[in-house]
């Protein structure tokens, strides 16, 4: 599993987050690291072809403003290239807590013809659903705050004609 | 590569926006050689070959046809039939060439960089700086329609990035994106382009610089072809694009390090533009700093290209900023050329020259005298604007040339210190989410 971070800060604590258990858990957490980088752009230098099995989109930036509308991580045209590394039958699950990007990215993932959403029985049936909201720090400050969170979960399906 | 200049000026940052304004002349080859076009600058020149005379554009209407900035691409697609020209006006002209009536234009949103025709006309495709391609559907009978005007709609997009070459594969089943981030995306072309080219193929990675151009050689034994590719890394590259797999890099720039006397930095040979033969055989390429083509070879079984020879241009500095081909004829039309050019009184310049000959000919390749170029003065007369060019502004329009290139294509490093500084304005420091 690993972390893909722009900002140089939040790459270094996540990093030093992952050591640490890595001390604390011996033989542990192996599988886990971060990396700096631009993923929008530079996605496909990091994956194959259907390499990958589930992506997380958590708590990503609203940009609110409608011009930067376009440098928003789930987007129409990035869920093109998201479709190419995530192999067919494979997961995106996003969540926010700012409704209207919970809308955008549930509209962007529903309109585009490689993704289709999870049913309840399904969304019920996967136990990461539930970790959406309460495993990550962002996720437990929100509900500190009694904030509402907006989630949407999509299968990568195999385009028909 | 630290850039240790002091803090950029108002008068720093008018300069460079100056020579981003530069825009190289291009040319188009009708691929059964009835007409070459030629772009500088806004303006647009074209000369029938067949007739022996130059084309007056959209004659037979009254509208306003002529583009008003930059044109930064032009295309001959549909067999001959369809013609696109389009730039910093932002807006695509597609013409009729039976006519060269004006037939449809497309506004768009930013300033366009690339062009591509599907095969059969239907579709034309075009990209902008911001790396997005959209895709405008043509009507049946374009010839006997009245001028209208369509909106794109978006096809695909690299994200935050200048795409700068866009083609079809031979058989039309695929687009292919090139990008200034040294990326190629393969994407399958849809039945519905409309709807927008979701399902990506590959990717073809290795470049180390902005791609610049890209063109297939394919023959009748390998019908699918090869995908070549040309960059600011100085290579060459040979890919199975349906699976993205480099076949072969062939390196440019020790190439021309060898001839060139003041070859200083690495990123000095830029590929600019590439051109194939229409048996497969062979790749014309365009290098910054180098007078004339380098011809490579391309082998299909070996899946290699070499270098074979460099082809010289001897009386002139003449160093290519767009290549053309026909499919019928043997001949290389090349134009030296741009706009804009600041500190000179003519403006623009464009020098076009003609290489023929093959690989099995006994001279192999000639460059030929104004004389012999295919209606020799007349069209050299028109496609240039004047028959005599100045030496002076020949070079300062190489150099002209190159600038804008790298400021457009290549990322500028800066100093941690000037990038604090560049960050001033911005509200979202590190003590914030």
């Amino acid at each position: 599993m690993i972390g893909m971070e722009l900002r140089d800060k939040v790459t270094e604590y996540v990093k030093e987050r992952i050591l640490a258990l890595r001390v604390s858990n011996p033989g542990q957490y192996q599988n886990v690291s971060v990396v700096r980088t631009n993923l929008m752009k530079y996605i496909p230098n990091y994956f194959e072809k259907a390499q990958l099995s589930k992506m997380f989109f958590l708590f990503p930036d609203p940009h609110f403003k409608e011009k930067n509308h376009r440098r928003r991580v789930i987007s129409p045209f990035l869920l093109d290239e998201y479709a190419y590394v995530i192999k067919p039958g494979g997961i995106i699950y996003t969540i926010t807590d700012v409704e209207e990007l919970g809308e955008w990215m549930k509209s962007c993932l529903e309109n585009h013809p490689m993704f289709e959403s999870l049913t309840e029985e399904e969304l019920e049936a996967d136990p990461v659903v539930k970790l959406l909201s309460c495993a990550t720090e962002e996720g437990q400050k929100v509900s500190r705050n009694g904030g509402q969170t907006f989630k949407a979960v999509f299968r990568r399906v195999v385009l028909k004609d | 590569m630290e850039d240790d200049e002091p803090m950029n000026t108002t008068e720093d940052n008018n300069k460079e926006a100056l020579e981003a304004e530069v825009a190289p002349a291009l040319i188009s080859v009708h691929p059964t050689h009835h007409s070459v076009a030629v772009a500088v600058g806004s303006d647009l020149r074209v000369f029938d070959l067949r007739e022996g005379g130059p084309v007056k554009l959209g004659a037979e209407s009254n509208e306003v046809f002529h583009h008003k900035e930059s044109i930064r691409a032009i295309r001959y697609g549909a067999k001959g039939k369809v013609f696109v020209s389009a730039g910093d006006d932002k807006v695509v002209k597609i013409w009729a060439t039976d006519s060269w009536r004006c037939v449809c234009s497309v506004p768009t949103e930013k300033k366009v960089s690339a062009v591509a025709i599907s095969d059969n006309g239907q579709f034309v495709c075009y990209a902008d700086k911001f790396g997005t391609v959209w895709v405008v559907e043509l009507d049946e009978s374009i010839e006997n329609q009245a001028s209208v005007q369509k909106k794109g709609s978006p096809l695909l997009s690299h994200y935050c990035s200048i795409i700068t070459s866009l083609e079809f594969s031979p058989d039309g089943q695929f687009i292919i994106t090139a990008d200034r981030d040294f990326k190629i995306r393969v994407t399958v072309f849809p039945k519905k382009p409309l709807n927008g080219a979701h399902e990506i193929q590959s990717y073809c990675l290795g470049h180390t610089e902005f791609v610049s151009c890209l063109a297939f050689v394919y023959s009748q034994d390998c019908p699918q072809g090869y995908l070549v590719s040309g960059s600011g890394d100085a290579t060459v590259r040979l890919w199975d694009f349906a699976s993205g797999l480099l076949l072969h890099t062939c390196d440019v720039g020790s190439q021309v390090g060898n001839k060139e006397a003041n070859g200083t930095e690495n990123n000095h040979f830029v590929v600019t533009d590439l051109c194939t033969t229409s048996d497969g055989s062979s790749v014309f390429v365009a290098v910054q700093s180098l007078p004339g083509i380098l011809l490579l070879s391309s082998d299909f079984s070996a899946k290699t290209l070499s270098v074979i020879r460099a082809v010289s241009v001897i009386e002139e500095d003449f160093i290519p900023t767009s290549l053309g081909t026909s499919l019928t004829s043997d001949f290389l039309w090349m134009v030296m050329g741009v706009s804009n050019l600041p500190g000179f009184n003519v403006s623009s310049l464009a020098r076009v020259r003609v290489i023929t000959g093959s690989e099995s000919s006994d001279n192999h390749y000639n460059v030929l005298e104004d004389k012999h170029v295919p209606c020799g003065e007349q069209l050299l007369q028109h496609l240039q604007g004047s028959l005599s060019i100045d030496k002076d502004v020949f070079s300062a329009a190489a150099e002209a040339v190159k600038t804008s290139m790298r400021n457009l294509l290549i990322k500028k490093q800066y100093s941690s210190e000037r990038r604090e500084f560049r960050k001033r304005g911005r509200n979202d420091k590190k003590g914030k989410r």
